[in-house]
């Protein structure tokens, strides 16, 4: 009964901590992903009570970086100029539209009429003020707004503001970042005050927090409840047994291993929907030479990886096993092949490279038993060619230093789901290139396939790029990771877009 | 009893100033960095690393632990216990606001522990090896072992969800909703009693058994006293000096027991922010509420000290 058995869970962990950060991905340029958000179509009315895995940090739109203040707050009180439709498409939200005069402008015009919930009229300084403030807090937000060259506010509904560089992914940055009035800003860590489809009612940390519907939300029939309340329960199992107690009718994120078999289950409803997210092992850390610096040790380590096995144990089956890092139905997904399970072919790797007696460790992070079991399987593959792997399992904090430092010889991780490849670029291989990973061709490609607005042009250079990806494995991809959600047979309306966040506008109870 | 008093009142100043010394310390060597904690994975971004060491130095942990230590001491004694890196919040309001709910929690376990144990403690022992006593030998092994977690969700399983006569979790004030809190409260209650009870239990029956064996029981018998005088005053007195000292060391023990059950039912308590605190090195909080904790602890040892003196005359002498 001590302490010591306590720990935080893998919902928890990626609902807080900012380990996921930001799900929102750049889709670059104009078109648009292939995969439809689940999605049923809803009526009007009732309380949805959501459990949610962890807590929000603050109310601050422009400083919380946790991907569970997305689900609860961001696309709930607030809005942005632009959010995701439809396949991911853009659709605007406090923008009623905008065009792009030349390849570093855009000029937005507001939605006539939109107000905050104090009833303070949207205006477009507040875009130029909110962007601002979001600069200044640097948080990661801050990225976002980096390559702004300068504002101008045209009327009290346009604005126009110009880039320094062209920046092929710049509108989908956008979609995070809430706009807020000065007035609003000044209370905002008590009050948060938006324009969005629900109004803040209450937040008690670690407990719940409270909105109540928007009567003048400017969209009609949204949103489909009169209240919504985010209930903190940081255990799946538990959240399972206050879903089917009535006590919650949603449960935001569960294991998918743990999700699948309440299929049979009538009492609930369980939604399984493939998203870009990814689970990979990071092969370039400063602490193994063999691996660091031969490609064909990393290339015999990838064929021992027995992906059909984890596929099955660890995923229950879904997901799409892949082995570049760009999201299997964006446009810029190329299909590179890998390496087939083969430890014999990984022996005669190891011998071409002159590697005898192999052995290294594999971080992983507690609570996030997805990444042992995976870890495991591959040990057992390893084996099989000689090569002796250790796992280690880390609590977030720590495992997060020595990812951050590099200093391990082989790193699992899970990547939140991103829509544009530069999202993964930015964070996943940029990291590799300045530290590691030494090809000339994959450093230009990483900076110029997102310095043109041309979609061909950019499909070729990540093309390219997610070539050299698999040939040099600085990172070994494992699959695309599926989400869950549970909810009660009565709920409709609940949506998971294929980046992950889930969306309740919509959702109504009968 | 006065001087007795204020003597082990003054030992407990230096006892929680190490508490104080240690728990900076130890949260600190920890590994773990709270300004990467804060920004998540996207520390790694090349173009991040500043933005990180400027979050340390905002948070004030550029500076050598020793100066950060005696920077903390001297607001602490200024009534100034810090912000939440996380939140930014004052964690002096943070871990009051938590604080009632643990408090009731753990005085609700303790009532039912209390009020299983003393009965059938006692009938166990004066009835030994009867059906009764292996009854309650049973449920006290039982209550050692079952893992407060498991126990939880098969209660919850079994009261929410077959029978559906009590809520499955959450915490609601009872200045609120007395009904409501106190249906709330059964559950996580019991479950987080049930440990105590059976160690109570078990200590209550030896005790008893041991003293009812003793010479002036026997004697208290021959002048011919009711049994039940004999039991309450003679024998039940004598047996309870062990048993306050166990209640009082599992009484604190309960508090690490609440971190698990605060979680499973959604009891929103310190015992939880503690633990999330630590998750998130969010060095302020986690200071101020295991000093709180260790100085709430120590008053409790500090109290069964002087109910000791109280029971038993001769310790007040020395």
């Amino acid at each position: 009964m001590g302490i010591d058995t306590a720990r935080l869970n893998r919902r928890e962990l990626l609902a807080r901590a900012g380990l996921l950060g930001l799900g929102a991905g750049a889709l670059g340029g104009l078109a648009s992903v292939g995969v439809a958000p689940m999605r049923v179509l809803a009526q009007s009315g009732g309380e949805l009570v959501v459990a949610a895995g962890g807590d929000i940090d603050t109310l601050d739109p422009h400083v919380s970086q946790l991907l569970v203040y997305g689900n609860m707050l961001r696309f709930t009180v607030f809005s942005s100029l632009v959010r995701y439709g439809p396949e991911l498409s853009y659709v605007g939200e406090l923008a009623e539209s905008w065009e792009t005069p030349d390849d570093k402008t855009y000029v937005f015009t507001l939605r006539e009429g939109a107000t905050y919930h104090n009833g303070q009229p949207v205006e477009a300084s507040h875009v130029e003020f909110s962007y601002k403030r979001i600069a200044e807090k640097q948080t990661v937000w801050s990225s976002r707004v980096a390559n702004i060259a300068g504002y101008e506010v045209v009327d009290a509904r346009t604005i126009k503001i110009t880039l320094n560089e062209v920046q092929a992914d710049f509108l989908d940055g956008l979609v995070p970042l809430s706009i807020i009035s000065p007035e609003i800003a000044e209370e905002i860590e008590s009050q948060a005050v938006g324009s969005g489809p629900f109004k803040f009612v209450e937040w008690v940390p670690n407990d719940h927090i409270t909105l109540e519907r928007n009567e003048s939300y400017f969209e009609e029939g949204v949103p489909g409840v009169d209240r919504l309340t985010f209930r903190i329960v940081p255990e799946a199992q538990v959240a399972i047994t206050n879903l089917k107690a009535r006590e919650v009718n949603g449960i935001l994120d569960v294991p998918v291993s743990q999700a699948a078999p309440l299929r049979s289950d009538s009492d609930v409803s369980v939604m399984i929907v493939p998203t870009s997210s990814i689970h990979i092992f990071e092969l370039l850390g400063k602490n193994n030479e063999a691996i660091r610096t031969n490609v064909k040790v990393r290339q015999a380590i990838a064929h021992c990886l027995n992906k059909d096995a984890i596929q099955q144990t660890v995923f229950s089956g879904e997901g799409r096993q892949k082995w570049t890092f760009v999201g299997s139905s964006h446009w810029a997904f190329k299909d590179v092949p890998g390496y087939d399970y083969d430890p014999e072919r990984a022996r005669a790797l190891l011998e071409e490279a002159g590697v005898s007696n192999l052995e290294f460790t594999c971080l992983t992070i507690q609570g996030f038993p997805d990444g042992e079991r995976a870890a495991t399987i591959w040990q057992a593959g390893l084996a099989e060619a000689g090569i002796k792997m250790n796992i280690e399992v880390q609590e977030l904090g720590v495992w997060l230093d020595n990812y951050i430092n590099h200093t391990y010889d082989v790193i699992w991780n899970v990547f939140p789901g991103f829509a544009d490849p530069n999202y993964f670029v930015g964070l996943g291989l940029k990291p590799h290139l300045e530290d590691g990973w030494t090809n000339a061709e994959a450093a230009e490609l990483a900076d110029s396939a997102n310095q043109t607005l041309d979609q061909a042009e950019r499909t070729e250079r990540y093309g390219r790029l997610q070539e050299l990806f698999v040939q040099d494995l600085p990172i070994l991809v494992i699959q695309e990771a599926p989400q869950a959600s549970l909810m009660a047979p009565n709920v409709t309306g609940w949506e998971i877009n294929p980046l992950g966040y889930v969306l309740v506008r919509n959702v109504t109870v009968e | 009893m006065v001087r007795y008093a204020a003597r082990r009142c003054l030992e407990t100043v230096p006892t929680i100033f190490f508490v104080s010394v240690f728990v900076f310390a130890l949260i600190r060597m920890a590994p773990g960095d709270p300004a990467a904690m804060k920004m998540g994975r996207e520390a790694a971004r090349p173009e991040n690393k500043p933005k990180l060491e400027a979050l340390r130095r905002e948070m004030g942990l550029d500076k050598p632990i020793p100066v950060q230590y005696l920077y903390w001491i001297r607001d602490v004694v200024q009534g100034d216990f810090g912000e939440s890196l996380r939140s930014k919040q004052p964690t002096l309001s943070l871990f009051l606001q938590k604080l009632p709910a643990t408090l009731e929690l753990v005085a609700g376990a303790t009532l039912f522990a209390l009020l299983i144990a003393f009965p059938l403690g006692i009938i166990a022992a004066l009835h030994r090896g009867s059906l009764v006593d292996r009854a309650v030998m049973g449920f006290v092994s039982a209550g050692l072992a079952v893992p407060s977690f498991w126990l939880g969700l098969a209660l919850i399983l079994l009261f929410s969800v077959q029978l559906k006569w009590l809520p499955a979790s959450g915490y609601v004030p009872f200045s609120e909703d007395p009904g409501g809190n106190l249906k709330r409260l059964l559950m996580p209650a019991v479950t987080l009693g049930v440990y105590l009870a059976a160690t109570l239990m078990r200590f209550l029956r030896a005790d008893m058994i041991e003293v009812m064996a003793a010479d002036y029981v026997r004697t208290a018998r021959a002048k011919g006293l009711r049994e039940r005088v004999i039991i309450v005053r003679h024998a039940l007195k004598n047996a309870l000096i062990p048993v306050l000292t166990i209640a009082g060391l599992e009484i604190g023990a309960l508090l690490g027991g609440a971190v698990i059950i605060e979680q499973v039912f959604g009891w929103s308590g310190v015992g939880w922010l503690t633990v999330q605190a630590i998750f998130d090195r969010d060095y302020p909080l986690v200071q101020t509420a295991v000093l709180f904790v260790a100085v709430g602890l120590t008053l409790m040892n500090l109290l069964v000290d002087l109910l000791y003196g109280f029971v038993n005359p001769r310790l007040r002498v020395q």
